[in-house]
């Protein structure tokens, strides 16, 4: 029998998920992650699946390997090239701070060193016109250059600068080394980066070469070189990651293509996926709104708010309309962007581990700070004894100590207890008030990242429902759903499993971006309609080398301001060539939309055009769900006493594999299972569809 | 700490939370607006703008991240122009515009405009953003009248004005305005995305209000400003009671130029603090004059550095401070007085004298100076592929002052402001001026324990036959100062080099100026380079003490070379092909020198 | 001029009473700040934006410049 597998491979665990393609069938399998080596955690969860490696269908990936790369800063040397004059671009940055009352903040270093940042003596102007060509003398210099940095850099002898014993502050290893290459209005013009492209990859064909106007031909010079050299950065380090997969699949005899989820939602082949490290920063990440996107439509939910809660962090995303959005708007810490088609979503501080903390103010905060999984939460009993989000849920009884992680991890109450009343003390309150406290600081902490994405945006919340997942997120959801105001909550099934089942529906996606900057009142047509059919083209060639065969969806969008404005808002382009006709009515929809935003049109302006976007997309065949079990409700299996608003109250505990479709269940109740436990409070039912999708009204 | 967390009207911690949150995104959302919605790269690109909430007694609720020189005096404007108008005066729809310098604003191109939001027919409060326009007419183009002698030749003063009436044009006002600025197309746009973040503000503050009401809103407020309060007096309690002096000078390019004296007592009693500048200069006819609302802002922004980033920022945390500013000194203009270059240049000198003085309190959280010049590079033409008129306001970044735990960040812009600096890509794009280089000044920040961070240096090459350039400097002739025995940071330095000529030469070398860093009104032609050099960042403790490792590492990264890493840090480096090695022995042996030398002399 | 040879007012709050087009600025004598509308008038005929700055005048100022300011 075919199955799916999609695995998600995050900082604590593996998991792996697998989906019978005739019946449906899922069953899951979790790994502890192997963060040194994470292609062992995964090989060691397909051996230990139940299915055969040439019944896969598919296999698909998604991970959070550049995501800590990034971070924790391990990544490659890299060497920088760029148009000379310019070379400290990556570190002189944007100059702004951090915030503008804080003397303690200190500016983040580039990924790359000062000496190793090279100038070529080229020069390319705002028109795209070149102003200074290398001649071939000046690539021979360059090799030159780069020659004698990898020799000092590989120099067994050159204790400073090479090996683990390397201590400089930008974060590069020495014995792995990637180049990028970022000219001056590249994304105007690429071809004088094409050209050192080629010129660098036959002169040292080892080297990865990562070249600004294909990873990111962005407007603004240090966004541009920060991306690309995020991009070089991780390059040798997926590649190892990839290469060490493979061979780990080639010896299971797993002999299909396999995909690595983008963080546009959509997937590329694990070869190409090696080129293009920072397009799968939130590769993880991505799969799980497009797990909350297909369990919404499941429940007629065309407007979804997800909500994945697990132990460091939480990630809220927006579906709008049955659609995800995106942004091209990232960065590694305040000061280091990324910019890369992404879906938006808003990750912060606030996990089950996320530590509650008193500022000197005297306010109750929670994280971002956390206790992660070593030592972890107080009543893990590994030694940690600060007090976490997790403690507080056991001492309120909502978290079962006996089943936490299916019964893998057991918690200690008393350890909850203690490290929660030292906090209480500092506050004035007493055990079950602070409990209470954190919980609803880190509800609101929430409800405010839910109100970013969709009131910030003129999106109202009272459309939309609140698809929870993540080990944590039906714990929280319906006091947040309720807070920002949302319409219900939607619990799937395996919630602790979400993310990696997410990798299974995405639908393979290639997006393509030309910057032509032009004028309303002086643009060439037929120019811009042969130059978006050849993008078109170019998106469903890649789309078809990625594997998809069958219908494709196009889009096509173009950004535009008014002229003077640095800004732009995309809309879309109406279907067909654009004519003398239609280009009007595309001027009159921006207007539009612009003024829907702003709340003014200026009529008489003239439009600038930016950047024409091209998205093609391969929709892939989505699973149905087993469906729920049908017959008697089914009952509590325990009674215990659960914190709630008014105090300590005898709740009833469920099994969720008890649960029958069509069964209704009246708060307080908890419903427990394997990875996850759902809190159902006073005046709240949960009803249980045919595909065993849990729903509350809120 | 248990006594702080109670409010006197029982707001829970949640509520407080909640709401603070909601009014700083509304601050936010503005400045999204704002940023997307002008034309000025001022604004797109640097968001020289700052928008605030306040109440209906003009009481500052809340704010973002915006510029702490605009922050700390809109507090003011708002406040002061509610009650010189009267609320009364008000009706849904209005929006009142000034720019007056004398009225609570912090120079001539700082615009303030206000709109009352209404709920249930009331006025709950007011939606505010001041916005530094880039072309406001007056003696030169881009609003820096560099050699101004008095307001007038400043700019367009606007006294408290209907821009909007009822959400009407008020039209006779924007026919003066557009006919009295240099780029009237820009004034048109900028001043339309500024009444945009209004608007977006209004109606999110309304939504808000639909979740407490007015009363309740009130309510939360009262107890956030509360709780903002009683946590600054917490942290000024904190510091050593006493009186702390400081005094130091800027230069202030009159013929012949003239050191202007700034006096400051700052006296910690208990939970209060007073900033005392009785004793400065009078003002003079220069451009350096601050208004009140720079004064204040540079001594909110000084104290606000040094303590918890956390403290909610409304009007609360203001209140524990007091200002005296006399009428008619350096730091309180009055009419006449030109004041445009206080807020850019002297704000900064304003600041480091006030962690001067703080620095003798609490010397574990001072900063040595900053390079403390916005550098104000302005130049205006005509675009010779669009035949549209422009301007542009170009800033830089210096190098900060070393801290006691940590270096100062290089190439950032001055405290006063946060501004991002405009890309290469986007100022080449928008202006016919082409730049030849961008790049740190390699030894620029003062030797100290913990360095000074680096400023920078550019270079741009004029494309077109005739443009207009400007310019307001400081720190061309004393170093920014470090800090408990380290170096000063570089100084500036603006110089020219005309066409086919070989030498970059001082603007009053190559065309007379009076000064070399503020000038008005220089033509400059195809092929004419300027170079600009920007202060650095005064050091922190001993240079001998910094860590050897670290010297060792600034030189491989080449922020220090190795001539520096031996005289100033005494650290002995040998370079032999690229490569950088410590002598061990000779740099012991340096080092112990520079502590005997320094034992004799007064170091320290 | 001292003390003793002002005239003596009953202190109070007044309101500034100028023309429509008169746009001109007073300010504190105190801490500097400019006075909108509403003027506090000390019992020395000082003007102050508030009465915390005639009490700041006399806790602060007099004590440690004297009288002879204005």
């Amino acid at each position: 029998m075919p199955a799916r597998i999609g695995v998600d491979t995050g900082g604590t665990f593996t998991d792996l998920v697998e989906l019978d393609e005739e019946t449906g069938a899922v069953s899951v399998i979790k790994r502890p992650s192997t963060p040194d080596d994470p292609g062992r955690a995964i090989l060691e969860a397909l051996r230990h699946s139940a299915v055969e490696p040439d019944q896969i269908a598919r296999f698909v990936l998604g991970t959070t390997v550049v995501l800590n790369s990034l971070l924790q800063r391990n990544g490659a040397r890299v060497l920088y090239v760029t148009s000379e004059g310019f070379e400290d671009i990556p570190f002189l940055q944007r100059i702004n701070r951090r915030f503008h009352y804080d003397l303690k903040w200190v500016r983040p270093l580039p990924l790359v060193r000062r000496r190793d940042c090279i100038g070529v003596p080229e020069r390319v102007n705002y028109r795209g016109e070149v102003e200074r060509a290398l001649e071939e003398s000046d690539l021979q210099d360059l090799a030159a250059t780069i020659r004698v940095r990898l020799n000092r850099i590989s120099d067994p002898s050159n204790g400073a600068l090479n090996g683990d014993s390397d201590v400089s502050p930008n974060g590069g290893r020495s014995n792995e080394v990637a180049i990028a290459v970022n000219l001056l209005f590249s994304y105007v013009n690429p071809e004088p980066e094409r050209r050192l492209r080629d010129f660098l990859r036959s002169e040292f064909p080892d080297l990865p070469v990562s070249i600004s106007s294909d990873v990111a031909p962005i407007w603004r010079e240090y966004e541009r070189s920060s991306t690309t050299l995020a991009d070089a950065f991780a390059r040798p380090l997926v590649g190892r990651f990839i290469r060490s997969l493979q061979r780990g699949l080639d010896d299971l005899k797993f002999e299909r293509s396999w995909a690595v989820m983008k963080s546009n939602g959509g997937q590329m082949l694990s070869g190409i996926a090696e080129e293009r490290p920072v397009q799968m920063i939130l590769s993880g990440l991505s799969a799980g709104i497009i797990a909350g996107r297909f369990y919404g439509a499941l429940a007629g939910a065309d407007n979804v708010i997800t909500l994945d809660i697990g132990g460091t962090s939480t990630d809220v995303g927006v579906v709008v309309d049955g659609r995800v959005r995106f942004t091209t708007e990232w960065r590694i810490e305040f000061g280091l962007p990324v910019s890369a088609p992404l879906i938006d979503l808003n990750t912060l501080g606030a996990g089950g581990g996320s530590i509650a903390w008193i500022n000197k103010g005297g306010v109750l905060q929670v994280g971002p700070q956390s206790a992660g999984a070593d030592p972890g939460p107080a009543c893990y009993g590994q030694g940690g004894d600060e007090p976490t989000v997790t403690d507080a849920s056991v001492v309120l009884g909502r978290l079962n100590p006996d089943n936490f992680l299916g019964g893998e991890v057991k918690l200690d109450a008393s350890l909850a207890q203690s490290a929660i009343e030292r906090l209480g003390k500092e506050l004035g309150t007493d055990l079950e008030e602070t409990a209470r406290a954190i919980i609803e600081v880190t509800n609101e902490n929430i409800a405010e990242a839910m109100r970013l994405l969709t009131v910030r945006r003129g999106l109202d919340p009272r459309h939309f429902d609140v698809v929870a997942f993540g080990g944590a997120g039906p714990l929280h959801a319906a006091a947040v759903a309720r807070s920002i105001g949302a319409r219900r909550v939607i619990v799937p099934p395996h919630p602790g499993l979400a993310s990696a089942f997410g990798t299974l529906l995405a639908d393979l996606r290639v997006d393509k971006a030309w910057t032509h900057i032009v004028r309303s009142d002086s643009i060439d047509l037929a120019r811009i309609n042969v130059r978006l059919d050849e993008l078109v083209n170019e998106a469903l060639d890649e789309l078809r080398e990625e594997g998809f065969d069958g219908e494709p969806m196009i889009e096509r969008r173009v950004s535009a301001r008014y002229d003077g404005q640095n800004y732009e808002e995309e809309i879309p382009i109406p279907e067909g060539p654009l004519t003398e006709e239609s280009f009007p009515r595309l001027l009159e929809d921006f207007h539009v939309h612009y003024e829907g935003i702003y709340g003014y049109r200026l009529e008489q302006e003239i439009v600038e055009l930016v950047q024409f976007t091209v998205t093609t997309r391969g929709a892939t065949s989505k699973p149905a769900l087993p469906p729920a079990p049908v017959g008697s409700p089914g009952e509590p299996v325990d009674r215990r006493q659960v914190w709630f608003e008014g105090g300590m109250t005898d709740c009833a505990i469920y099994r969720r594999e008890d649960l029958t479709s069509g069964q209704q269940i009246s708060g307080p109740a908890i419903v427990e299972e394997l990875d996850s436990t759902t809190l159902i409070d006073p005046g709240l039912i949960l009803s249980v569809t045919a595909d065993g999708l849990g729903i509350m009204e809120v | 700490m248990s006594g702080m967390t109670g409010t006197p009207n029982g707001t829970d911690q949640v509520t407080l939370n909640v709401v603070y949150n909601r009014l700083v995104g509304i601050c936010k959302e503005m400045g999204s607006t704002m940023m997307r919605a002008a034309y000025s790269p001022i604004f797109s690109e640097s968001l020289d703008f700052s928008c605030v909430v306040f109440d209906r007694d003009g009481v500052m609720l809340a704010q973002s991240e915006f510029s702490p020189a605009q922050v700390g005096a809109i507090r003011f404007v708002v406040k002061w122009l509610i009650a010189e108008i009267g609320d009364d005066m008000l009706k849904p729809g209005d929006v009142v515009v000034h720019n007056d310098p004398y009225r609570g604003g912090v120079h001539m191109p700082e615009h303030v405009v206000i709109k009352a939001v209404y709920y249930e027919g009331e006025i709950f409060g007011y939606v505010a953003n001041i916005a530094h326009m880039s072309e406001i007419g007056g003696l030169a183009p881009g609003g820096f009248a560099a050699t101004a002698t008095e307001v007038y030749q400043e700019g367009l003063r606007l006294p408290p004005v209907w821009l909007m009436r009822g959400g009407e044009y008020v039209q006779d006002i924007w026919r003066v305005i557009m006919t009295n600025h240099r780029a009237p197309r820009y004034s048109w746009g900028d001043l339309h995305a500024m009444l945009a973040s209004l608007n977006v503000a209004e109606r999110r503050l309304q939504e808000v209000l639909e979740t407490y009401g007015a009363e309740g809103l009130s309510t939360i407020c009262a107890d956030l400003m509360a709780h903002a309060e009683r946590w600054m007096r917490v942290e000024i309690r904190a510091m050593p009671d006493g009186e702390y002096y400081f005094e130091d000078s800027i230069s202030n390019a009159t013929d012949p130029p003239e050191e202007d004296w700034f006096r400051l007592r700052v006296v910690i009693d208990g939970d209060g603090l007073i900033a005392d500048f009785t004793g400065s200069d009078p003002q003079g006819p220069h451009v350096m004059n601050c208004t009140y609302g720079v004064t204040a802002s540079a001594v909110y922004n000084a104290v606000l550095q040094l303590v918890d980033n956390d403290i909610p920022h409304n009007d609360g945390v203001y209140r524990p401070i007091t200002v005296i500013a006399p009428p008619g000194t350096v730091v309180n203009v009055i009419e006449p007085g030109a004041s445009v270059a206080g807020n850019t240049e002297t704000h900064p000198r304003l600041w480091a004298i006030v962690l001067g003085a703080l620095a003798q309190a609490v010397p574990e959280r001072a900063a040595a100076a900053t390079g403390g010049s916005s550098s104000n590079f302005l130049f205006g033409g005509t675009h010779p592929d669009t035949d549209q008129y422009y301007v542009h306001y170009h800033l830089e970044g210096v190098g900060w002052g070393g801290r006691a735990d940590a270096d100062g960040n290089s190439n950032q812009v001055v405290p006063n402001g946060n501004c991002p600096n405009t890309p290469v890509e986007i100022f080449e794009t928008r202006y016919p001026f082409v730049q030849t280089a961008y790049r740190l000044r390699r030894d620029s920040g003062g030797p100290g324990k913990h360095r000074g961070g680096l400023s920078t240096e550019r270079i741009m090459e004029v494309r077109t036959d005739d443009i207009t350039v400007s310019a307001v400097f400081n720190g061309m002739v004393k170093k920014p100062r470090g800090l408990f025995g380290a170096g000063g940071g570089a100084t500036s330095e603006l110089t020219v080099r005309r066409a086919g000529t070989d030498e970059f030469l001082t603007f009053r070398e190559a065309f007379g100026t009076r000064s070399n860093s503020r000038f008005a009104n220089i033509k400059l032609t195809h092929g004419d380079q300027v170079m600009i050099r920007t202060p650095g960042g005064g050091g922190y403790g001993l240079p001998w003490e910094r860590d050897v490792e670290l010297v060792r590492q600034d030189v491989e990264e080449d922020f220090v070379s190795v001539a520096v890493a031996g005289s100033d840090y005494g650290v002995v480096m040998m370079e032999s092909d690229g490569e950088f090695t410590v002598d061990d022995r000779a740099t012991a042996a340096r080092r112990a020198e520079m502590l005997a030398a320094a034992g004799v002399g007064d170091s320290g | 001029m001292n003390e003793g040879e002002k005239k003596a007012v009953v202190p109070g709050w007044r309101k500034l009473n100028w023309p429509w087009w008169d746009t001109h600025v007073i300010n504190c004598q105190m801490c500097g700040q400019m006075i909108p509308r509403d003027v506090w008038v000390a019992e020395d005929g000082l003007e102050f934006c508030t009465e915390e700055c005639d009490g700041l005048y006399r806790t602060y100022w007099l004590p440690r410049y004297g009288p002879n300011r204005k």
